[in-house]
């Protein structure tokens, strides 16, 4: 009791200063945002996602999987497949104090209910599996998708470190009626990247810029042996960090005459030197790897809302990309190619929403997206919740329209329809080895329940 | 010495939540004023307290805009942006 009434008094006393100057109005005010807002807060979504997807090849092929497995297309042979999703993200943020801020994400996405595998396995421990933890589906495992803390140093320049918010990026949030869920661009790199940034941000006269240079170090190592670089089959050692670096620029203005808001983003990112293949501890063919990997892309993105005081809102990605593949993988050439590769390929991705304008339909959303891209892109998008792959397809044409409609503030309904076409791929795994030109067309229905709390 | 503790962090958790205060709604009174061009005092009127006001219906959102009487605001996901 006497503990309660030191408390009280000592708070009483302390705060005298503030209760003079403040209305009993904003006192209470002030109380219930106490309440709401701690250091820490959390919120999240859950999506059941149902999917029917057929697949079609126009053209005979034969490719071979990464763990060897050869896999023989006929002319004109369909498949179709069902997919029950679940899809679960728990945000948490905290904010100790004005300059350092946290957010992380726990993730988990698994088909329903798996229980027979065909003897199948998921990916688990693969190469590239880091960059869509928990997204990608897998069983009930939860990741961290992201973690991140950033310091600001001041209050235009702010420093950022950890597991960062990298994919979902524009135009993904189109779709999904929310606001932008990732930082890159999604024809920048749709993978999740652990790195650092150092971020300028300033305004003026209403005119917001943001400028930020990234790092992402990707690590190449035998992770059972950690005191020394591999080496591949040619005797040299394998780089342990590439060296990935993106430099952005953005740019955004509210409140103009023709729109409600105009969102710009130009991205460069680079790596080279990556050697995804050499496996010291793998039998002699499949250690059989000198290749390396670079990758250099300029992407611009745009978005407009509100054009004409209306519902419509526009969305424009441009990649101009280049590869370069080098050395040899078990003898069967390297990225997009037999030998030595150099390749330019771009694709652009243009995005329509139309918010219904009738309070019936609860700012319903009707929205359009066409994709285009050209036969040696590299495309990558491992947090894919569609099953035609609409993003990665190569030298094709693919198209999505939905119908969003809102149920109430934290339930929402989709349907939709995705077609793909994807009309290059390479011999070994998609990526490395002879080119084979195909003709694979894939479609879908789709629906979708989220629920966000 | 246990009672002075409890005083302290009394009085640093009550402070701290002013503090806090004051950033959410004047975020959201920035917000309007940017993006709709509303005067200070139109947007004082518009920052609504409560579990069910204006503020923090903006600070929550999770779909792409709200609307606010005659405004529209674009939601931000801080966590999806990389230096806030």
């Amino acid at each position: 009791m006497l503990k309660k009434l030191l408390v009280l008094s000592a708070i009483a006393a302390s705060t005298v200063g503030v209760t003079q100057a403040q209305s009993l109005e904003e006192r209470v005010e002030a109380l219930e945002y106490a309440g709401y807002e701690n250091w820490w807060s959390f919120s999240g979504s859950l999506e059941y996602r149902y999917d029917t997807v057929e697949t079609t090849h126009n053209k005979a092929y034969t490719t071979n999987t990464f763990n060897g497995t050869s896999v023989a297309r006929t002319a004109g042979e369909k498949n179709s497949a069902k997919h029950h999703r679940v899809f679960t993200e728990l945000d948490m943020a905290a904010t100790p104090s004005k300059k350092l801020s946290f957010y992380g994400r726990l993730a988990m996405t698994k088909y329903m209910n798996t229980l027979n595998k065909g003897g199948g396995s998921y990916i688990g421990d693969g190469a590239f599996n880091e960059l869509g933890e928990g997204q990608g589906a897998d069983n009930s495992k939860v990741f961290f998708e992201r973690a991140f803390v950033n310091y600001s140093f001041t209050e235009n320049l702010t420093f950022t470190v950890g597991r960062l918010p990298t994919i979902d990026g524009a135009p993904k949030h189109f779709q999904e009626g929310r606001p932008m869920m990732g930082q890159y661009p999604l024809l920048v790199f749709g993978g999740v990247f652990d790195g650092m940034a150092l971020t300028y941000a300033n305004s003026h006269n209403g005119h917001a810029f943001k400028f930020r240079g990234i790092y992402t170090p990707f690590n190449q190592r035998d992770i059972g042996v950690t005191h020394k670089p591999m080496s591949n089959t040619a005797g040299q050692d394998i780089k342990e960090n590439v060296d990935a670096y993106s430099l952005m620029a953005e740019y955004e203005k509210t409140n103009m005459s023709w729109a409600r808001r105009i969102h710009l983003i130009y991205q460069y990112l680079h790596f080279g030197g990556l050697d995804a293949f050499t496996n010291p501890n793998a039998s002699t063919a499949q250690a059989s790897s000198t290749t390396n990997f670079n990758v250099t892309r300029h992407v611009l993105n745009l978005e407009m809302n509100g054009i004409a005081n209306t519902g419509l809102s526009l969305g424009f990605s441009y990649l101009m990309g280049n590869i370069k593949g080098t050395g040899d993988f078990q003898t069967l050439g390297t990225w997009y190619g037999t030998s030595n590769t150099d390749l330019d390929g771009d694709a652009w991705i243009a995005n329509l929403n139309y918010e219904m304008p009738f309070q019936v339909l609860r700012k319903a959303i009707l929205g359009f997206e066409y994709i285009n891209s050209d036969d040696d892109v590299f495309l990558y998008d491992t947090t894919a919740k569609n099953k035609v792959g609409l993003y990665t397809g190569r030298g094709g044409k693919s198209m999505h329209v939905f119908w969003m409609q809102p149920i109430d503030q934290n339930f929402k309904f989709r349907v939709g329809y995705q077609k793909s076409e994807n009309k290059k791929t390479n011999f070994l795994g998609g990526y490395v080895g002879t080119p084979i030109v195909i003709d694979d067309e894939a479609t879908a229905f789709y629906s979708s329940l989220q629920f966000n709390f | 010495m246990s009672k002075m503790l409890l005083s302290f962090v009394a009085v640093f958790a009550l402070i701290f939540s002013f503090g806090v205060y004051a950033g959410a709604k004047d975020d959201f009174i920035n917000a309007v004023k940017t993006q709709c061009g509303k005067s200070d005092a139109d947007a004082a009127a518009l920052a609504t307290p409560g579990r069910a006001g204006n503020v923090i219906k903006l600070k929550t959102c999770s779909s792409a805009t709200i609307t606010v009487g005659d405004c529209t605001l674009q939601c931000k996901d801080a966590s999806s942006t990389i230096g806030g």
